[in-house]
């Protein structure tokens, strides 16, 4: 007999909204937004469209305030104030809060993880928000993800790598988990601060070193100081930000207010995508007048792949948090490959890039 | 009384600042020895720039009493240079118990709070060394402690100076 | 209360509090207290939450730790006898010209410029070195007094300065970095020294009785030969210097900070080569490096707190609208900063100007689309002034403290006079000459 099939899903927020009686508060609120981002960066710019917004569809009822890195708090010292009620809100990439829990980088980029896609599908719908706001919870915070600029740019390099044993003793500068890595695969790899960086590839105190996807870069000129670039950028498959609210204020906001948050966090995580990567392709038409793209061989990729994995695992071992949240994510990973592996074939690629057989993945 | 107490913290705050000036030496040699391993060795440390930045913030920290103790926080004296000793002495007083110590004993609160915290999460720095940060916290609280212990001794003795004048 | 109110309030206060004497980090940390609780409704745990994270954001910052490392530096250089023995010989090889011994005080004070990253120390090393010289051959007291202050504050302009890397440090931008900063200073530094080197010719060949040269006698004890093997000796010492500093940065050995490490390894070698060095004197350079130290970190603790609550109020806005809304020129606006910062300059130390208006003043030149470096240079040149004007400026205090007896504040106030002016002059000329900031950036650093 043929199996009954109902609908194959369904919106469960439905059920939730409308057993909701939201009704219009009249209470206005001016809340204050810290992040460890200078004008300069397009991060800004995709904090600032949240604030944005939520006064939009709030008709000014909630205004919050944007400040810059260091205006009321240093950059690094935008968690804490959160925390603490210095300010209300905060943006960040939530990896630079892996001194308070190592599982933060999970949800902001992990080397060979998620794409931008997966990040959605993983944060939305396979439980990853939940966790995430599990682990800011602990520090009495309320997060949300809110901008995603996709994948980020290779090194800028003074020196030609793209084997293996091209990375042997390259002078590179890199933080958190890549260096770690980085230094496994015998890179030289120092964490200079990140105003030095520019500095040190001119003055080669450095042969290479990375920051984030090209329409960020560009202002950066590293491209004006090094030779190459060498792609991809398997450190950052995806570049995941959040918004965050210190919890006593966010439990003040009236329902309606909420809701707004939550949808203008969503907005500002489809559209920083958008902006971000319609600026990377102009970004790269320039970055190739001043340098060359380069890519690493298959074999050096796989040889990448394999001490990531290796690394991940020893990290899993000493952190449970990162155990549960990467295992999470390579679940996700596994159960999507099917569809990924099923859909592949048709990425609009230039016409006569396409029947050229070049790339038709 | 007072007399011993303030001589005690003197005296204290005098050779805890001498011997945390010393540690200017270690500060330099840390960030000779990193500029020698990358540029010699090709091999820079991990920890070098995190230690260094450490050592300059300990420094500074533990000897903001000691400068205090020795008069070397700046000021603008314009005013205070042309009115008579007594009514300096009483504005110093004033200043002392209306700016610092209030500014001081909340700082040092707060700081020690803020310390606390972190602490309580044995904070890391968030870099591939990860050396533990929270007892660097609990120095800075610890400096604006000494510091507001000096600034109390600074009041005692003008309030001292002040009643020999009469 | 309006944020326009409270901005204004927030400034007279301080101006009121500063005139009452107190140390100047801890008035500004009181008034950023007043208002900060004005502001937020008296909420003591938010604002000094907030003063808890700007104060761990100044002990985590890499940039800054080249400060102890100069001021360090310059302890050592000042115990290593160098400067005397440069002023030595060039006492000799410029001393038969009309005015050449400030001449040789000018030389003297911009080769060690180059070699220390603070002033104090070279005002000091001159003042004792070089009044007794001057004022024995007959010169002008003021002119002496001037010639001193002004060249030995040149230290502070001419890289390496601390000024840079707190700027540096301040706006984290690409293109005020240190090294662009220190790349960007040499010119400016060249002009002003420049300025002083013809102010003092000019006058004293017009009016010799204010500069005379050393006797005839004194003059042919030594043959050419030797006056120019004298002076080549003791240029190597600070050259060498110079090398182990801004060297290290442009050959891409060392980064700024890492820079300062190496020019205080270099000082502490040329004291030991002078055999000036003892455990003693090593201790007491440490000593006196944490006493600076401390005070300039404990300004910029205090100058962090005032301006996080002036912008935390909202008065960033109201400068930027006052400036940028009431339509007025992109020159005038940079005249007025200029205005306020040489104000300001009478009477506030350089490190709190810098930490009150930079924060301000960067997002609105940002915002103009001026060059941020050439700004930049401006301010600095601008708050080198703050040294010598009067009533409070720093190298004249340093000055009168080792003046010999007899020595007027009076006649050190009029005798630096000049030197303002020519600074207000070689102020003007970079602001209309661009490039005698940008040039030297932009060949080493492509920027
Ligand atoms: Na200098
Ligand atoms: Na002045």
């Amino acid at each position: 007999a043929k199996e009954q099939r109902g609908k194959f899903g369904e919106d469960p927020r439905h059920e939730q909204v409308k057993r909701l009686k939201v009704e219009t508060s009249d209470k206005k609120f001016r809340w204050k937004m810290v992040m460890p981002w200078s004008k300069g960066l397009l991060f800004y710019d995709i904090a600032t469209h949240f604030a944005d917004s939520v006064r939009l569809a709030s008709g000014g009822r909630l205004e919050i305030k944007p400040f810059s890195a260091g205006e009321l708090v240093p950059a690094m010292q935008t968690f804490d104030a959160v925390a603490q009620g210095t300010a209300e809100v905060g943006h960040d990439w939530p990896g630079y809060w892996k001194g308070k829990n190592e599982a933060f980088v999970a949800f902001a980029s992990v080397p060979f993880g998620l794409d931008a896609e997966g990040y959605n599908i993983w944060l939305y719908e396979k439980g990853g928000l939940e966790m995430m706001q599990e682990l800011y919870g602990q520090f009495g915070l309320h997060a949300l993800p809110c901008g995603q600029v996709g994948q980020e740019m290779g090194l800028f390099s003074n020196k030609r790598a793209t084997k293996m044993e091209d990375f042997k003793g390259l002078r590179v500068r890199t933080p958190g988990w890549y260096m770690d890595i980085m230094n496994m695969l015998g890179a030289s790899v120092s964490p200079l601060p990140g105003g030095e960086v520019y500095l040190a590839l001119e003055r080669g105190v450095i042969d290479a070193a990375e920051f984030s996807s090209p329409a960020i870069n560009y202002p950066m000129g590293f491209d004006e100081v090094t030779k190459y670039s060498i792609q991809p950028g398997v450190h950052q498959p995806a570049c995941q930000c959040a918004i965050f609210f210190n919890k006593k204020a966010w439990d003040e906001l009236p329902e309606d207010l909420k809701w707004i948050v939550r949808i203008a966090a969503k907005e500002t995580q489809l559209w920083s995508y958008n902006w971000v990567n319609a600026l990377n392709a102009k970004a790269i038409e320039l970055f190739k007048k001043k340098i060359e793209l380069v890519r690493m061989d298959t074999e050096t990729l796989i040889e990448f792949r394999k001490t990531t994995k290796q690394y991940l695992d020893s990290l899993k071992e000493k952190y449970p948090d990162v155990k549960k949240v990467l295992d999470s994510q390579e679940a996700f990973i596994e159960e999507y490959a099917v569809w990924r592996d099923a859909r592949s074939g048709v990425t609009p690629w230039p016409y006569e890039t396409y029947i050229s057989g070049r790339i038709t993945e | 009384m007072a007399n011993s107490l303030t001589s005690l913290i003197d005296g204290f705050i005098d050779r805890q600042g001498r011997l945390c000036a010393l540690l200017i030496l270690p500060l330099c040699l840390v960030v000779i020895y990193e500029v020698f391993m990358r540029y010699v060795f090709n091999a820079p440390t991990t920890w070098g720039f995190e230690a260094t930045t450490f050592l300059y913030g300990i420094h500074y920290m533990l000897g903001l009493a000691y400068t205090e103790l020795h008069n070397g926080h700046v000021k603008v004296d314009i005013v205070t240079a042309r009115i008579k000793t007594k009514t300096a002495a009483i504005l110093a007083i004033a200043t002392n118990c209306v700016i610092f110590l209030p500014v001081m004993t909340l700082l040092t609160y707060w700081t020690g709070r803020f310390a606390w915290d972190s602490t309580l999460q044995m904070e890391k720095n968030p870099t591939s060394w990860a050396p533990p940060i929270w007892p660097i916290k609990i120095i800075m609280a610890v400096s604006f402690l000494f510091l507001l212990l000096q600034g109390i001794s600074k009041l005692v003795h003008d309030i001292r100076s002040l009643q020999s004048m009469d | 209360m309006s944020p326009e109110f409270l901005t204004v309030a927030m400034f007279g206060t301080l101006i009121v509090a500063v005139a009452l004497g107190h140390p100047l980090a801890y008035t500004l940390a009181g008034v950023a207290t007043l208002f900060g609780l004005i502001d937020n409704g008296f909420n003591v745990p938010m604002l000094f939450n907030m003063f808890a994270n700007n104060c761990w954001g100044v002990m985590d910052n890499y940039v800054l730790v080249a400060i102890p490392l100069f001021i360090f530096m310059a302890q050592l250089l000042d115990r290593s006898k160098v400067a005397e023995k440069l002023f030595e010989s060039l006492y000799i090889v410029l001393g038969s010209l009309k005015g050449g011994l400030g001449l040789a005080v000018v030389v003297v004070c911009t080769v060690f410029a180059a070699t220390t990253g603070i002033i104090g120390a070279s005002v000091v090393a001159m003042g004792l070195l070089a009044t007794p010289a001057l004022l024995d051959k007959g010169y002008d007291k003021g002119l002496t007094s001037g010639i001193i202050c002004a060249a030995g504050t040149l230290g502070i302009l001419i890289p390496p300065s601390i000024m840079m890397v707190v700027y540096g440090g301040l706006t984290g931008l690409k293109e005020t970095s240190v090294g662009n900063l220190f790349a960007g200073a040499v010119i400016p530094g060249l002009i002003l020294s420049g300025l002083y080197f013809l102010y003092i010719l000019i006058r004293c060949t017009i009016n010799p009785k204010d500069g005379p040269p050393i006797s005839k006698e004194e003059a042919r004890k030594w043959t050419a030969a030797q006056k120019w093997a004298m002076t080549l000796k003791s240029l190597v010492p600070p050259l060498a210097l110079i090398f182990m500093v801004m060297g290290t940065i442009l050959g891409g050995v060392a980064t700024p900070t890492e820079a300062a490490g190496l020019g205080a390894l270099g000082a502490f070698i040329l004291a030991l080569a002078n055999r000036q060095l003892t455990w003693q004197v090593l201790k007491e350079a440490s000593y006196a490096t944490l006493r600076t130290t401390a005070m300039v970190m404990m300004l910029f603790i205090g100058g962090k707190f005032f301006s996080s609550v002036f912008l935390s109020m909202g008065g960033g806005d109201v400068v930027a609208d006052l400036l940028i809304g009431s339509g007025l020129s992109t020159w005038a606006v940079i005249a007025i900063m200029m205005l306020i910062v040489f104000i300001m300059g009478m009477f506030v130390d350089w490190a709190a100007i810098l930490l009150v208006t930079v924060p301000i003043f960067m997002p609105i030149v940002l915002e103009l689309d001026v060059d941020p470096l050439w700004f930049s240079m401006l301010m600095c040149v601008n708050l080198q002034t703050s040294f010598l004007t009067p009533p409070f400026g720093y190298a004249l205090f340093y000055f009168a403290g080792v003046a010999p007896k007899g020595y007027d504040m009076m006649v050190i106030y009029r005798g630096i006079l000049p030197f303002v002016l020519l600074q207000l002059i070689g102020l003007t000329l970079m602001a209309l000459f661009p490039q005698t900031i940008t040039w030297l950036p932009s060949l080493f650093f492509g920027s």
